[in-house]
């Protein structure tokens, strides 16, 4: 099923909030300026109710949370996404889980909270399925997953994964991050997923041995385009070191 | 036969201008109006991109004391994508609108500038000197603007005449280098400057690095008589009319020259050379950091006073425009800020100078023309960085791009394009 347009601004708010993490910066829950996907959660699935599974950094369970209903296992999120029929219950869960995670892999549970809001049942039970991997120290193999089922998921969603693909594949992988994200970018040029996309692989190009002129011109298209954007300030600062640097 | 629109047509005009008013930005507005007040995200860049259009061989005009001194561009998709890349916001305005603020402009303290040519720019700097040595390299660096350096050999060869626009590093021109040998006698970057200055002499047949340096002063007021526009910051402002004062006299410490100044030296200065000081009493201690009493903090001494702020004068925009582009700011009062001279006793100035901002009674930055040409001193070394010391880390300005200091800098730097046409006599 796919989301209402009861959700819209929600989901807005969550990809706002996740492009707004500064690149290479992390989530740190229960610092001051991190911002809680639980809370976050709550505002989008209003009347849901929803009770924390303990956990070190878990949030207190709300006040309207029913007293029958509890978060689900990790394990079981895919599932949840996949079948429809409990996806409220899924996305609390996904919430959870960012929230007891800290750093880069709560980074990568708020994507995809991102993508199972704004996605089909496929396109989140894959990311799912994928970031579970990561979370046993597999990112290579979740990313793999997503390769190699992306085409079973609608068009639409597919910018979103493989935004998330790349990420997993940041650390142990750039090259294939950077293959990912031309891929994205090629797919799809007016994705959300496509500023913060460009910025990486001009990142990942800017490098030594890499291709500085196809940095220049993504970043280039980059603040043209979408000027405004929260990475475009990132774009202008690479820009600016990129010319000046020999 | 005059066709009537007929009610189809209509009807598709007005889905159209419905259209349009959700477009992101009219496809083909007449002219890009680039903001200088708050709103702006950076000022500085905004420079940057108007000296970009003026490169291009496009004019621009200068809108003094309209939203804090706008910028009209003409529009097109090479300036709009400027301005994206640059990070300055550029308001597209048709022809109506420019009608509108040409209005105001009318009835305001307020003056349309055209602007018609990029300057060319030199600094006078040593072959060493880092970029943050320097607020104006750095400002320069920052806006994107192209400009080439120069030192005394370049400027005793003659080349000053291939530029408009000279600005002055921090150079101390009594020859003194900067009395540095108080503090930094044993360090290597002054072993090596005094070295390099002692071969510049020997080149050009000179005597010491005080006559060097002051052979070069007058080659710079040679170049601002016939025409130049001379910008200085900190030393250079008071160094180079105590050199140009002293050309009858000794005013050197006997580490510079290896004599001692002479006893009477004050009293020997022919202030008529200077640009913009008179009467001020020498400082030939060689164990005082400071150069005379033009400069009110005397940073470096016993006498060291606090900073405070300056407040920038507002001018009659249609009566002076000169004065009133050199001061388009968005903020009136600035944080003062140290350098070897920061301000200038108001008792030590030429009449005639315009003293742009005072602080209490003392000025921070001051004009004045010589010939045919013109000067401004801007008293301090970094407009962001109050208490600069050597080895400070450099100024980054992509943490200030909205800085009301370093925008008195680049007022500078666009104002030889403004050089009004030569008056037609008969």
């Amino acid at each position: 099923m796919r989301p209402t347009g009861r959700v819209t601004m929600p989901v807005l708010a969550v990809v706002t909030a996740v492009l707004a993490v500064p690149l290479g910066a992390t989530v740190s829950p229960g610092s001051p300026d991190a911002y809680s996907p639980l809370e976050m959660l709550r505002g989008m699935v209003g009347p849901v109710s929803v009770q924390a599974v303990p956990a070190p950094h878990a949030a207190s369970p709300p006040q309207s949370a029913a007293p029958d209903t509890v978060l689900p296992e990790p394990q079981a999120i895919p599932e949840l996404l996949a079948s429809g029929q409990d996806r409220a219950r899924a996305l609390a869960g996904i919430g959870a889980r960012a929230e007891e995670l800290s750093g880069r892999r709560a980074t990568l549970w708020i994507q995809l909270l991102a993508v199972a809001e704004k996605g089909g049942p496929e396109a989140g039970a894959l990311a799912a399925r994928a970031l579970l991997h990561a979370d046993e120290g597999e990112p290579a193999e979740g990313a793999g997953l997503i390769r190699s089922e992306l085409d079973t998921v609608p068009e639409a969603d597919r910018p979103a994964l493989l935004g998330l693909a790349a990420h997993l594949l940041d650390g142990p992988d750039p090259a294939e991050a950077a293959e990912l994200r031309t891929r994205l970018l090629d797919l799809a040029p007016d994705a959300s997923e496509a500023p913060e996309a460009a910025l990486r692989l001009a990142r990942y190009l800017a490098g030594p041995g890499e291709d500085r002129e196809r940095a220049v011109e993504l970043l280039e298209e980059l603040i043209v385009s979408a000027p405004n954007h929260p990475v475009a300030p990132t774009a202008r600062h690479m820009l600016t070191e990129i010319r000046r640097s020999p | 036969m005059t066709r009537r629109p007929t009610r189809t047509a209509g009807a598709v005009i007005v889905l159209l201008l419905a259209l349009a008013a959700f477009l992101p930005l009219p496809a083909a507005a007449q002219h890009l109006l680039v903001p200088m007040d708050r709103p702006q995200s950076d000022h500085l860049k905004a420079y940057g991109l108007t000296y970009w259009v003026l490169e291009r061989g496009e004019t621009a005009e200068w809108f003094l004391n309209y939203r804090d001194g706008a910028f009209l561009l003409p529009d097109s998709e090479a300036t709009r994508r400027e301005a994206a890349l640059r990070g300055v916001q550029a308001e597209p305005v048709d022809g109506a609108a420019v009608a509108r603020i040409r209005a105001r402009i009318q009835e305001g303290n307020m003056e349309a500038v055209p602007l018609e040519t990029a300057p060319r720019i030199a600094i006078y700097t040593p072959p060493n000197a880092q970029p943050w040595d320097d607020a104006v390299t750095l400002a320069l660096e920052y806006a994107d603007i192209p400009y080439e350096t120069v030192w005394d050999g370049e400027v005793l060869q003659g080349e000053l005449d291939e530029f408009d626009w000279l600005h002055l590093h921090h150079e101390d021109f009594t020859g003194q280098y900067s009395k540095f040998f108080l503090a930094y006698s044993g360090s290597a970057w002054l072993q090596e400057e005094v070295a390099r200055n002692e071969e510049m002499a020997a080149r050009f047949g000179l005597d010491d690095v005080p006559t060097l340096k002051r052979t070069v002063a007058e080659e710079i007021r040679d170049y601002v008589e016939a025409g130049g526009f001379l910008f200085a910051m900190c030393s250079a402002t008071e160094t180079l009319d105590l050199a140009l004062a002293s050309h009858r006299t000794d005013i050197s410490a006997a580490f510079a020259n290896g004599r001692p100044p002479a006893p009477d030296a004050t009293q020997q200065m022919d202030w008529s050379r200077a640009f913009a000081f008179q009467g001020a009493e020498v400082q030939t201690s060689p164990s005082v950091n400071a150069f005379s009493d033009i400069d009110f903090h005397q940073v470096n001494t016993a006498n060291r006073r606090p900073l405070g702020s300056f407040r920038l004068f507002e001018f009659a925009a249609k009566i002076d425009p000169v004065a009133s582009m050199l001061v388009q700011n968005h903020q009136a009062v600035i944080s003062d800020f140290y350098g070897l001279t920061t301000s200038f006793r108001t008792d030590r100035l030429k009449p005639g100078v315009t003293i742009l901002a005072q602080e209490g009674d003392r000025a921070k930055y001051v004009h004045g023309t010589l010939g045919e040409g013109t000067w401004t001193f801007y008293g301090g070394h970094d407009p962001e960085d109050p208490e600069h010391q050597i080895g400070d880390a450099p100024t980054n300005l992509e943490l200030h791009p909205n800085s009301p200091g370093y925008r008195l800098i680049l007022n500078n730097v666009l104002f030889p394009s403004a050089r009004p046409a030569p008056l037609r006599t008969q």
